[in-house]
C-alpha cells in the first residue's frame, strides 16, 4: 500500500486523467445531464421562458467570468504560485497517489472555507450573491458566477502551494472540486443512501444551500465532502422544501444586471454607511452588518 | 461554535492531509536512498562515469538556479540540468549539437547551445528551444522536440528513457519516421 501511494507518477499521464475529469466531463455528464434536466421541466410543464432567459444569463456570467479568470491567471496568478512555490514553500512534494488524494482534499476543505467566507464577509458576498440570485436549481446554475468570484479562492490556495503542492495540481484539484461541485446543482436527484449523503455534498446537501428558507441561511458550504460542515458546525439536512434565491429577490434575467447586482447593491450600501472606517469594515463585516445595528445572523 | 474551536479544528485537519502527502514523499525518497546506498560508490565506478557525475555538477552553475540552491535539487533534477551532446549523421548534418537544459517552471527545456563539425570544429549556436521535458520520473518522462526537416519544423511527441547516469535515449516517431538519438551528458 505504502509503495502503491508513495509510487511516483508520471506528470503526463496524471494531466491526462484530470483532463477527463475536469475539462471532458462537460461533454459526458454535464450537458447530458443539464438535456435532461430540461426534458424533465417540460415534462413537469416548468419549462418557461423565464427559465430559458436565466439559464441563457447564467451561460453569459460564465463567459464573464472565464475571461476574468483567463486575464487574470495569465497577467499575476500563475506566476505568483510558482514564486510562492519557489520562495515560500515546504520542501516539495513528489507527484505520486497520496500526494494527489491529499491536494484535492485539501484543495476541498480550502474551497470550504474560501466559500464560508463568500457568504460571511461583505464584499465576499457582493459577488457570490450572482451565484446565489437565481429562482431555479439546475446545473446551468453552477456557471452563474459574480465578477470577483475568481479572485477570493486564489487566497486559499497559495498556503496549499505553500504546503509543498505542486501548482499546477493546486489548480487541477481546484478545477475537479468545481466540477463536482456542478454535478449538485439539480432537482433530479433525490436523495443517496445514508452513508453517502453522510460523507459526501450531494444535491439534496447543496439544494439546502441555495435555499432562502431563513434555517437553510450559510449552511453546507462544503465541495466534494460535507462532513467539513459536520466538523465545523454548518450542516443542515434538508427536510423543508427549498425555496431557491436570496432574501432579496433579483427579479431580472438581463445578463449584465445578474452579473452586477451584487457590487451595485453593495455600493449602494457603502454609500449609505458613513465615516471611512466603516466603510472599510463594511467589506470584511457580515453582510448584513451596519455600522449602528448589530448582525443579524 | 467557537473561533478557536473552528481553528483547532481545522488546523488539524491540515497537519494530517499535509503530513500524508509529506510523509509518502519521504518514504519513497528513504527507499530511493536505500536502494542507491547499494549500488557502488561514485569512487568504485569507472573513471569516465566519474568524471562525467561530477562534470555534469560542475556544468550545472551555468544554468538558471545553481543546484546547492535549487530547492528541488533532486536526484532527477541533477539528472537533466546540465549540457548534454547528441551525435546526428544525416545528410543534411553530421556532426554534433550540444544543447542546455534548464529547469522552467515544472518542465526541463533544452537550448542549442554549440554545434561541432565532423572534423571537431565548433561555434556558438543562437539560443532555441528545441526540446521540452515534462516533469521527470527518474527514468522515463514524455516530451515534444522541435525537429527541423527539409526546411520545415515540426513539434513531435518523444519519449525519454534514462539508460545511465550520464546518458539518455531520445525516441520519436512522427507518421512513420521514427528515430532514436542518445543524449550524453558533457
Amino acid at each position: 500500500m505504502i509503495e502503491f501511494l508513495s509510487k511516483k507518477l508520471d506528470w503526463i499521464d496524471v494531466d491526462y486523467w484530470f483532463s477527463i475529469l475536469n475539462e471532458w466531463s462537460f461533454v459526458y455528464i454535464i450537458l447530458p445531464f443539464f438535456a435532461l434536466e430540461l426534458i424533465r421541466y417540460t415534462y413537469l410543464k416548468q419549462l418557461s421562458k423565464d427559465l430559458v432567459l436565466d439559464s441563457l444569463a447564467n451561460i453569459f456570467t460564465f463567459g464573464a467570468f472565464f475571461t476574468i479568470e483567463i486575464i487574470l491567471g495569465l497577467l499575476a496568478v500563475t506566476k505568483a504560485y510558482f514564486w510562492i512555490y519557489q520562495n515560500f514553500s515546504l520542501p516539495h512534494l513528489n507527484l505520486n497517489w497520496a500526494t494527489i488524494i491529499s491536494c484535492v482534499l485539501l484543495a476541498d476543505f480550502a474551497y470550504y472555507w474560501e466559500h464560508r467566507m463568500m457568504h460571511r464577509i461583505g464584499i465576499g458576498w457582493a459577488t457570490h450573491t450572482v451565484h446565489h440570485s437565481s429562482p431555479h436549481f439546475n446545473m446551468s446554475v453552477a456557471y452563474r458566477f459574480g465578477p470577483l468570484d475568481a479572485i477570493m479562492p486564489i487566497l486559499f490556495s497559495l498556503p496549499l502551494v505553500m504546503l509543498g503542492f505542486d501548482p499546477i495540481l493546486v489548480l487541477l484539484s481546484e478545477v475537479f472540486v468545481q466540477v463536482f461541485q456542478t454535478l449538485l446543482h439539480t432537482e433530479v436527484i433525490g436523495k443517496f443512501v445514508k452513508p453517502v449523503e453522510y460523507i459526501f455534498n450531494t444535491p439534496s446537501h447543496h439544494r439546502v444551500h441555495h435555499g432562502s428558507n431563513r434555517q437553510y441561511w450559510d449552511k453546507n458550504y462544503g465541495g466534494i465532502l460535507i462532513i467539513w460542515d459536520r466538523l465545523l458546525g454548518t450542516f443542515e439536512p434538508e427536510n423543508e422544501k427549498v425555496i431557491y434565491g436570496i432574501s432579496e429577490p433579483l427579479n431580472s434575467v438581463n445578463p449584465i444586471k445578474v452579473f452586477f447586482h451584487g457590487l451595485s447593491r453593495f455600493f449602494r450600501k457603502l454609500k449609505k454607511i458613513k465615516g471611512l472606517p466603516n466603510k472599510i469594515l463594511a467589506f470584511v463585516k457580515p453582510p448584513d452588518w451596519m455600522p449602528d445595528q448589530k448582525s443579524i445572523t | 461554535m467557537k473561533s478557536s474551536t473552528l481553528i483547532f479544528r481545522s488546523t488539524i485537519v491540515i497537519f494530517i492531509l499535509a503530513g500524508f502527502a509529506h510523509y509518502f514523499t519521504y518514504a519513497n525518497q528513504s527507499a530511493s536512498t536505500i536502494k542507491n546506498e547499494a549500488e557502488p560508490l561514485k569512487s568504485e565506478m569507472p573513471p569516465a562515469a566519474n568524471e562525467n557525475v561530477y562534470g555534469h555538477e560542475a556544468h550545472t552553475s551555468n544554468s538558471d538556479i545553481p543546484l546547492d540552491q535549487d530547492p528541488e535539487s533532486k536526484p532527477e533534477v541533477r539528472f537533466l540540468i546540465g549540457t548534454w551532446k547528441v551525435k546526428y549523421t544525416s545528410e543534411e548534418f553530421t556532426g554534433a549539437v550540444v544543447y542546455k537544459i534548464k529547469k522552467e517552471g515544472s518542465v526541463y527545456n533544452a537550448y542549442t547551445y554549440r554545434y561541432e563539425d565532423e572534423n571537431g570544429y565548433s561555434e556558438k549556436a543562437e539560443e532555441i528551444k528545441s526540446l521540452t521535458i515534462k516533469p521527470f520520473s527518474g527514468n522515463s518522462a514524455k516530451g515534444m522536440y522541435r525537429i527541423a526537416y527539409e526546411g520545415e519544423k515540426y513539434e513531435v511527441e518523444c519519449q525519454i528513457k534514462k539508460i545511465s547516469d550520464t546518458s539518455f535515449s531520445l525516441s520519436y516517431d512522427y507518421y512513420g519516421y521514427s528515430d532514436t538519438e542518445t543524449w550524453k551528458k558533457q
